[in-house]
């Protein structure tokens, strides 16, 4: 956004600088060459009035000392011809002879009478010349002429140098616009990406996340001021909510209490289990209750939490749950392989992903069935490490393992008081908290394949 | 044995206070923190820390400062359990809401066993049959074979072993064994069960009671 910003400030300096310097150079540029060719004429003028004297006879002047003096002085090159454009005088001569100039356009004008004065090519010496040829005439008669010529490098390069200061000072003016743009989008941007690191923490899950409200424009004050609010009210719903959730488990616990001392009441003395049946399933199932109460904690706790994620040897973790879990596995009668060689580290709260493998893990050796076996996989998939845990039990169907992670939702036929229907959300609420995935997907044997995804931490 | 029930709840303390009659308890019951601070010393204090006219730390602070009889504190916040055991309050042991009355039971005979055996200090080695376990050196030997366990799976071993032949429910082993922040999964337990069976060498080590818990016993 600064590079827009300064684009537009200086885009706008170069044009209007464009737009106010051209012009300037040009006029200079014309000014000065009506300069030297008025200076250059005044003198041909004056020499003409010498050569006129010499031209009548009158007066012996040395005109070609006089040319010599003011080629010595000016660098002008003064040729003096006679009626016939023959030279009489020359400061710079090229040959022993006179030379003949009336072939020269601007003597043969001034031989008719004309005064010509300007700019023209000469092929001769292959440059640009300012010239001015006036006639010596008295009387009515053209005697002669005197041309004054100069070469135009010595203008051009007064030009050029103006044009070079002129851009010199154009330089200067978008440099200073360069310095006082980017300070000024500076003020504008520095908010905007203040606001925006806000935006970003609270989409992490930071509720407790403001942006400044005292710096930039006011419009980008007032955006903040929103946001705030924004944030301030989600904070307000989340923690109601959590705090509804822990409140109503708490309250929950005293008259769940209450039934299960009243039901165990009812329980001969002697303590033998299992004289009546449905008074042993109604103890199981306060029990249960009390499972729900405590997951419903531990449910709100994980979305409250805000954990620091650090790098986890994913490895480790895997072979330390592989070691932990193959023993029950055994007891049920199921082979529990891991892979978890040159697993790159993973980003993760610490003690989540342990706590998500043995969800996964809780619900492959439920589903698989005697003689199978259950698999933890892990894979790299681009920025991505996906942990899996794969069963071969019968499976879901996309629907199902689409609402898996619902909270309270059981699998169709599962059996009746087993599990509280948390855990999978349980797990969703952790992957998120550590910045991960987590999904359930068809195994390629039927099973299913419990997957969290976590980013790598390089 | 004299039981002092300090809970203001009749829909909790009236059950109880049956049951325990029926277990051989001799219960006075008090519904308030002054109640309690003005009974008579019994032989255990069980105390809800809730209580409407006092902060159920206070009661408690209160009859420590009088006497040293043991005191399970009822609570229905499990965050609450670390300030109130060992620390300041001095309390003995606690149940958390929703306990069951066996569980109960078992907590006050071993709190009473504990307090006549005239230390708090569990006892530094236990011993079930060939299984011996050292709290001190945290080393567990069967017939004289020392057992490799895990941070866990030696606290869970011990728990058994303290009550050795009794059924320990697994919410009871969760709060012993595991802080009250763990969330993991209802099978956590069974893992490390598992885990100790395995290493014993004969699963009948540790019995699963369906429904309730786990009971250790050595196998005849």
């Amino acid at each position: 956004m600064t590079r827009r910003l300064m684009l537009t400030y200086l885009s706008l300096a170069a044009f209007v600088l464009l737009i106010l310097e051209v012009p300037l150079g040009a006029s200079f540029a014309r000014q000065e060459r009506r300069q030297i060719i008025a200076d250059v004429q005044r003198d041909a003028l004056v020499l003409a009035t010498y050569a006129e004297e010499v031209l009548e006879g009158g007066i012996k002047l040395d005109l070609a000392r006089i040319a010599a003096d003011y080629q010595l002085q000016t660098s002008g090159r003064v040729v003096v011809v006679d009626a016939t454009g023959l030279a009489i005088a020359d400061s710079a001569p090229r040959a022993a002879k006179p030379a003949d100039f009336s072939s020269r356009p601007e003597i043969a004008a001034a031989l008719t009478g004309e005064l010509t004065s300007g700019i023209r090519h000469s092929d001769t010496l292959a440059t640009d010349l300012v010239y001015s040829a006036v006639p010596v005439a008295s009387g009515g008669r053209v005697l002669g002429a005197v041309r004054i010529t100069y070469p135009a490098t010595a203008l051009s390069e007064r030009i050029n140098r103006n044009w070079i200061a002129l851009g010199m000072i154009a330089l200067i003016v978008l440099a200073a616009a360069s310095l006082i743009g980017w300070l000024l989008a500076r003020s504008v941007t520095s908010p905007v990406r203040d606001l925006e690191d806000a935006a970003a923490t609270l989409a992490r899950g930071d509720l407790g996340t403001r942006a400044p409200e005292d710096s930039g424009p006011p419009e980008l004050r007032a955006l903040a001021r929103t946001f705030n609010e924004t944030a301030a009210r989600l904070q307000v719903l989340m923690d109601s909510q959590r705090a509804f959730i822990a409140d109503a488990s708490h309250q929950l616990r005293t008259p769940l209490t209450a039934l299960r001392l009243r039901l165990e009441s009812l329980e001969p003395v002697d303590g033998a289990a299992g004289e009546s049946e449905d008074l042993d399933a109604a103890v199981r199932e306060s029990w249960r209750l009390s499972q729900i109460v405590d997951e419903l904690l531990a449910l709100a706790s994980a979305e409250s939490a805000n954990p620091e994620r650090m790098p986890a040897d994913v490895g480790a973790i895997v072979r330390d749950r592989h070691d932990a879990w193959s023993a029950l596995a055994e007891e049920r009668g199921v082979t529990l392989r891991a892979e978890y060689a040159d697993v790159p580290t993973a980003l993760v709260a610490p003690g989540h992903l342990e706590q998500i493998l043995d969800n996964y893990l809780s619900n492959a050796l439920d589903a698989a069935p005697q003689n199978s076996s259950v698999a933890i996989t892990t894979r790299r998939a681009g920025d991505w490490i996906e942990i899996g845990v794969r069963d071969e039990g019968p499976g879901m169907s996309d629907q199902n393992r689409a609402r898996a992670f619902d909270r309270f939702w059981r699998a169709p036929g599962a059996e009746r008081g087993s599990g509280s229907g948390l855990g999978l959300a349980i797990v969703q609420r952790l992957a998120n908290a550590s910045g991960g995935e987590a999904e359930l997907r068809a195994a390629p044997g039927g099973g299913i394949e419990a997957v969290i995804r976590l980013r790598t931490s390089d | 044995m004299r039981v002092l029930l300090v809970e203001d709840d009749a829909s909790i303390a009236e059950p109880l206070r049956r049951g325990l009659e029926r277990e051989g308890f001799e219960v006075t019951q008090a519904r308030t923190g002054a109640e309690a601070v003005a009974a008579a010393t019994p032989d255990i204090v069980l105390l809800d820390l809730g209580l409407p006219d006092m902060d159920g730390y206070e009661v408690c602070r209160r009859i420590r400062a009088r006497s040293s009889v043991p005191i399970i504190v009822v609570t229905s916040r499990s965050e609450e359990v670390d300030r109130v055991v060992g620390l300041e309050l001095g309390a003995d042991d606690y149940v958390v809401k929703p306990f069951g009355f066996r569980e109960l039971v078992a907590r006050i005979r071993a709190v009473t066993r504990r307090a006549a055996a005239g230390g708090a200090e569990p006892a530094v080695t236990l011993r079930v049959g060939a299984l011996e376990l050292d709290r001190r050196a945290r080393r567990a030997a069967l017939g004289g074979n020392e057992i490799a366990l895990t941070p866990k799976e030696f606290d869970l071993l011990a728990l058994l072993m303290e009550d050795a032949g009794a059924a320990l429910s697994r919410r009871r082993i969760l709060e012993q064994v595991w802080d009250t922040h763990w969330y993991g999964t209802p099978k956590t337990i069974d893992v490390h069960v598992a885990s100790i069976r395995k290493k014993l060498g004969d699963a009948r080590w540790i019995e699963t009671v369906r429904g309730i818990g786990f009971r250790l016993e050595e196998p005849r």
